[in-house]
């Protein structure tokens, strides 16, 4: 195991439970970092203080701290339905904004104080006064299309899906034209905030994310789509599911 | 302060399998929705209702074995046989008896929206509350037996089926109904006890009460090891062991112990032994209802499998004395989270010890203080 990597954990977590007593560290199996137990805080927005506690789960990435922490609830209180994701981890934000936020302050105990604790506030609120006191983004994949949509100032996805393929194919070039049909070249048109978005997260995530915006592509949408603009690493595993999909073993 | 311990530890993987269980809620609505099927395929105009199809259960759903699955997103699945009581095999070729059943699934609008093609079976994907999908598995009677009713009893053997294999070009001997019969021998002691239990505390009738709702230590300790399982070989879906060589040899080991922690102690102390040697020395996990079937026949082509599962057991008892010899209930159930999941060792502490679990008001005295400035909008996925 790489030991720079634990010492940076061990040192992280201690600043994080000189705050947070209750939480533990642990090395579930070899290489596999979490914090566990109970998060205990007192919040306060805009003069409304809320006191509680949450069980909770935090798994440190293999990559961490380049990743910002998973995080589930695991005291049953918060329902599945509540800005989850599949696997029950606590959705903190939009995944590009998670990770910005992270990256600006990638200390554990600034991640929880401010992430963690903000999403367990607003649901406690939530529980207590019946209303979200920050608002929320569209769910779903309607929320990561408005993120790029107003990321790149366009109001066609067809334009944010070129955009986003560049950043998925990790293909950049600052003298290529710009994909959003403005003959301008990238360096003197969205190409700023293209690198700025390749700074928080790898192109894997771009690729998930431009996946999620096509998935729901409404079916209007879908008839005029420029298949095209599909990332190419996307393309690939829709012909390797086609393939597999043909010989898959259903029963076994 | 041994047994003390010994006493918390029993209470807890009682509420550790409750935890894992399937709701009666859940049961009941696959149960309702299989029979719907069953009566679509039976109905008079069905075409195949000449054949005379039953619908049953197989696999964990049948066995009362069955856990979540350990994402709460992720689906139950629910394996059925189809069988066609009236044919059979010198009167349809497996691909006849395949398309007969899709053919009517198809038939029906609700189905055909619902309905995915596999090798040998059909599936159901059900987009409502419980979450699950149904394998549907096309059989008929298997009614040459070759010595086997000699070697299980003729009992047994009524209920053998022949199925297709994943090329539709020969039959496969099955029989889920004759083994979930020996299964529930292996544990009947415990199971007419406790539906006599049962029974008494509802004031009903024996037969009133169904077999469902009936979990014995047998089925418990099966569901513990299944999730123990799941979490061991999360990342090693290839050579994660198959339920039914566990369920197997865990039936074979069981005896009748009405304790849970006995009876877990005993599986797994003995399940490695069960584990025999076939004509070539290979590992062989004989079908209890066809003997010359080995559950284990993949672990000759790799060996590692038995391996990993002979570790895994270890790992599994390992686990069990660290719990048993924990210096407090605490210490006890935060060493067996990475083993279990989190969220279902919590819920099973909170529902056999509600006073140990944590409270917000013991938590009020240590919370730091957060002013909250900029917060992110949350966000979630569409489920």
């Amino acid at each position: 195991m790489n030991g720079g990597k634990e010492i940076l954990i061990h040192q992280q977590f201690e600043e994080l439970a000189r705050i947070f007593p209750e939480l533990k560290l642990c090395q579930d199996v070899p290489g596999r970092w979490v914090i566990r137990g109970m998060l205990s805080f007192s919040a306060t927005f805009q003069s409304v203080t809320i006191t509680d506690a949450f069980s909770i789960l935090m798994i440190l990435p293999d990559d961490f701290p380049d990743s910002p922490p998973l995080v589930q609830e695991t005291g049953d209180r918060i329902p599945a339905n509540f800005h989850q994701y599949g696997d029950r981890t606590l959705c903190l934000g939009a995944p590009v904004e998670v990770v910005r936020r992270f990256k600006a302050d990638p200390r554990l105990v600034a991640f929880v104080e401010t992430l963690v604790v903000e999403y367990l506030y607003g649901y406690a609120h939530l529980e207590k006064y019946g209303t979200l006191p920050f608002g929320e983004l569209t769910h779903g994949c309607q929320g990561i299309r408005e993120y790029y949509q107003e990321a790149f100032s366009t109001d066609d996805v067809q334009t944010a899906l070129a955009l986003l393929k560049v950043l998925a194919d990790g293909v950049y070039r600052g003298h290529h034209t710009c994909p959003c049909g403005s003959g301008k070249i990238l360096r003197k048109c969205h190409g700023p905030i293209l690198l700025g978005l390749l700074k928080h997260q790898p192109e894997e995530r771009f690729l998930r994310d431009a996946t999620n915006i096509i998935y729901c592509l409404e079916k209007t949408e879908l008839e005029d789509f420029n298949w095209g603009l599909l990332p190419k690493k996307l393309k690939r595993e829709f012909d390797e599911m086609a393939r597999k999909r043909a010989k898959l073993e259903k029963c076994d | 302060m041994v047994s003390e311990r010994r006493n918390e530890f029993r209470q807890f993987l009682q509420g550790l399998a409750e935890a894992l269980d399937i709701s009666d809620t859940q049961y009941e609505a696959a149960v309702k929705h299989y029979e719907a099927v069953g009566d679509w395929l039976n109905k008079q105009d069905s075409p195949i209702s000449v054949h005379d199809p039953q619908i049953f259960p197989q696999g964990s759903f049948r066995l009362g074995t069955m856990i979540k699955p350990i994402n709460d997103g992720d689906e139950y699945d629910i394996d059925l046989v189809c069988e066609m009581k009236t044919l059979s095999k010198d009167r349809v070729t497996q691909k006849k008896l395949k398309d007969m059943v899709g053919d009517r699934l198809k038939a029906n609008e609700r189905y055909r929206k619902m309905l995915e093609e596999g090798n040998r079976c059909w599936t159901l994907q059900y987009a409502d509350s419980g979450r699950f999908h149904m394998d549907i598995l096309p059989a008929i009677p298997d009614h040459d037996l070759n010595g086997i009713a000699e070697m299980i009893g003729a009992n047994l053997a009524a209920s053998a089926i022949l199925i297709t294999d994943k090329d539709l070009r020969l039959w496969q001997c099955s029989n889920p109904v004759g083994y979930a019969e020996w299964f529930k021998e292996r544990m009947r002691v415990q199971f007419d006890a406790r539906r006599m239990q049962l029974a008494e505390s509802l004031r009903a009738g024996v037969e009133d009460v169904p077999e469902y709702k009936i979990k014995t230590p047998l089925q418990r300790s099966i569901q513990i090891l299944k999730r123990h399982r799941d979490i061991m070989f999360e990342n090693d879906r290839d050579d994660r062991p198959i339920s039914i060589i566990i369920s197997t040899l865990a039936a074979r080991a069981y005896n009748n112990e009405a304790d849970l922690l006995d009876a877990l102690l005993n599986i797994v102390n003995k399940m490695p032994s069960l584990i025999g040697r076939g004509e070539r020395g290979n590992a062989f996990v004989a079908n209890p209802v066809n003997p010359l079937e080995n559950f284990a026949d993949k672990w000759e082509k790799h060996p590692e499998r038995e391996t990993k599962f002979r570790n895994w057991l270890k790992q599994v008892r390992a686990d069990l004395d660290a719990a048993l010899s924990a210096e407090s209930l605490y210490e006890m159930t935060e060493g067996l989270k990475p083993r279990f999941g989190d969220r279902i060792v919590n819920s099973a502490v909170s529902t056999k010890f509600p006073t140990r679990s944590s409270t917000v008001s013991a938590a009020a005295s240590v919370a730091p203080s957060i002013r909250i400035t900029q917060p992110s909008k949350p966000w979630g996925r569409e489920s």
